[in-house]
């Protein structure tokens, strides 16, 4: 027979797995940090840091590396993907939880699950090879490799994410709520935009900057779609800076790193330093929306 | 229990698999570095060398003039160039040409366009012609796609036009492969690119130059414009990469060249 003894010594080792295995993801994190952060380094040996956020110009082979062009590019597409994004994206939601019959709204949601796992490579061919030339053809453009296409591909990769945690926000809203508004006289419509949306908003909220973080770090999708050019977004008028091509930050690392060496390899890992600090930006700002969430 | 055991022991052993030390040793004696160009076809040079010839070659990237300043100071073994070597490189090193690459200038298979001069290509590039019609073509805006800073695609053929990376237009679309370039071109009737000739596909059409077709014989008899030279690079004197030299003018090493859609050469006095 297993004793007591044994028992709980197979707890504490179990224990100690588990945190052991736990500990690997933020290892992980510190790991790359550091590392990015080294690489990083040598950079600002010949570039000060103010010059590398505020200049426009990026020519390494001149030895000139600013990414304010790639940093206003990031932005730009960033929100207007979330901005077409959120309605489609909260709209389903509001179908999918609310509206919809059993049967239609699981089917919806199991096409929204298989959009999550297409790979974003597959969202950036068929940007190239339909979503380009369309762009192209309506705009009378040079060119349809540009951050309105971006943002475009981007927007349909964002909504799973905003979809799934809209529903699930809407779905965890309790019954007393509704039924409350509805005894009231609300009608359906009334309920769910005066009384369920609100009292879900801060699930709602970080769906919507769950989304933002993933525009803002999708990096193989924007490189095929977005055109690249490392010139700075025209931003008057700014309808301009959507129809010509621009380069993410994303897109700037993935773009010139296989040949890059010294300084131009440094700056794109600085490059990288940047898009990580925009994003714990976004994390912190979630965690802030949660904690008032959970107050409120 | 057993099962729990079998389970950690799995677990390690992945753990162990995934830790395992960073790949190949760095204390390697012979040094080939430089162009990027060059850099796949002399990685797998070296590969079947070392394996055959039980060498250690390490190659490395940087560029062409990284390659040759590298050769002068003793950084690199074997310096490489896919560009001539300029005169005061000629004073301290010997180079070799093992291989020639021609680029070809592509556009839409739509676009009327045939031929184009160097000229032309140049004033497009950095943004003088912006309309296909001012070389004979619509009346259609000219979308520029160019590839990524550091390529040496891009830096043979900003060599050869004759302009600085800095000079090119820019709203050119960049783009980091080949592949990326015909596809965008192949998409585009208003494009204009340019790719390695070993990587020319029916999706696009490729443009003669001062009306010379790209081919294997208009590159040997440098009638065909837009080519380099793969050039290695040693130290005037330097006789430690003969066996190198061999091997790469061997048949087995022409292969390899061929292999990477580069055009081998005979081996020069």
């Amino acid at each position: 027979m297993k004793s007591i003894e044994y028992k709980n010594r197979l707890d504490s080792v179990f224990k100690k797995i588990v945190f052991f295995f736990t500990f690997v993801s933020v290892i992980a994190l510190a790991a790359i940090l550091i590392f990015t952060l080294l690489k990083a380094l040598p950079l600002f040996k010949e570039v000060d840091i103010i010059s590398f956020i505020t200049s426009d110009v990026w020519s390494p082979s001149n030895g000139q590396y600013g990414i304010l062009a790639f940093i206003v590019a990031s932005v730009l597409t960033t929100l207007a993907a979330v901005l077409i994004g959120i309605p489609i994206g909260l709209y389903t939601a509001i179908f999918i939880s609310e509206i919809a019959p059993k049967k239609i709204s699981n089917f919806v949601l199991f096409c929204i699950e298989i959009l999550a796992a297409i790979p974003s490579v597959v969202y950036g061919f068929f940007g190239l090879t339909m979503v380009v030339p369309l762009i192209q053809k309506i705009f009378h453009l040079r060119s349809g490799s540009t951050l309105l296409t971006a943002s475009i591909i981007l927007a349909l990769m964002i909504l799973p994410t905003v979809v799934s945690l809209s529903t699930s926000a809407l779905k965890s809203v309790p019954k007393a709520i509704e039924e409350g508004s509805l005894a009231l006289g609300a009608s359906k419509i009334q309920t769910i935009f005066k009384a369920k949306i609100p009292y879900a908003k801060s699930g709602i909220l970080t769906s919507f900057l769950l989304g933002l973080g993933r525009a803002l770090g999708e990096t193989m999708a924007v490189i095929l779609v977005a055109g690249n050019s490392n010139m700075m977004p025209i931003l008057n008028p700014l309808y301009e800076a959507f129809l010509n091509g621009g380069r993410t930050l994303t897109g700037n690392i993935v773009m010139e790193l296989a040949y890059a060496s010294g300084t131009h390899e440094a700056a794109l890992f600085a490059t990288g330093v940047v898009l990580f600090i925009f994003v714990s930006l976004i994390n912190v700002v979630i965690l802030v929306v949660k904690k008032r969430g959970v107050t409120s | 229990m057993k099962k729990f055991l079998s389970v950690c022991v799995l677990c390690s052993m992945l753990l162990v698999g995934c830790g395992g030390k960073a790949s190949g040793s760095e204390t390697s004696e012979f040094v080939v570095g430089g162009s990027t160009s060059i850099q796949p076809l002399m990685e797998q040079i070296a590969e079947s060398y070392n394996k055959s010839k039980s060498g250690k070659i390490t190659v490395q990237g940087g560029g062409s003039s990284v390659g040759t300043k590298g050769a002068m100071d003793g950084t690199f073994s074997v310096g490489m160039a896919s560009r001539a070597l300029k005169e005061e490189e000629e004073k301290s090193l010997e180079g070799t040409v093992i291989a020639l690459d021609g680029i070809v200038i592509i556009v839409n298979k739509d676009n009327p366009i045939t031929n184009i001069t160097l000229e032309q290509a140049k004033q497009i590039y950095t943004g003088k012609i912006t309309n296909w019609k001012d070389i004979g073509g619509k009346d259609q805006e000219i979308a520029v796609v160019s590839r990524e800073e550091g390529s040496g695609t891009r830096d043979g053929f900003e060599s050869i036009v004759g302009f600085e990376s800095s000079q090119l237009i820019a709203n050119a679309d960049i783009q980091n492969a080949t592949g990326a370039v015909i596809s965008n071109v192949s998409g585009n009737k208003q494009a204009i690119g340019y790719i390695s000739m070993g990587s020319m596909s029916n999706n696009i059409k490729g443009l003669t130059i001062d009306g010379v077709e790209a081919s294997e014989a208009t590159i040997l008899d440098e009638t065909y414009k837009l080519q380099r030279p793969f050039m290695l690079c040693v130290k005037k004197g330097d006789e430690s990469a003969k066996a190198l030299f061999d091997f790469i003018f061997s048949d087995e090493g022409k292969q390899i060249i061929q292999e990477h859609k580069y055009i081998p050469v005979e081996r020069e006095g």
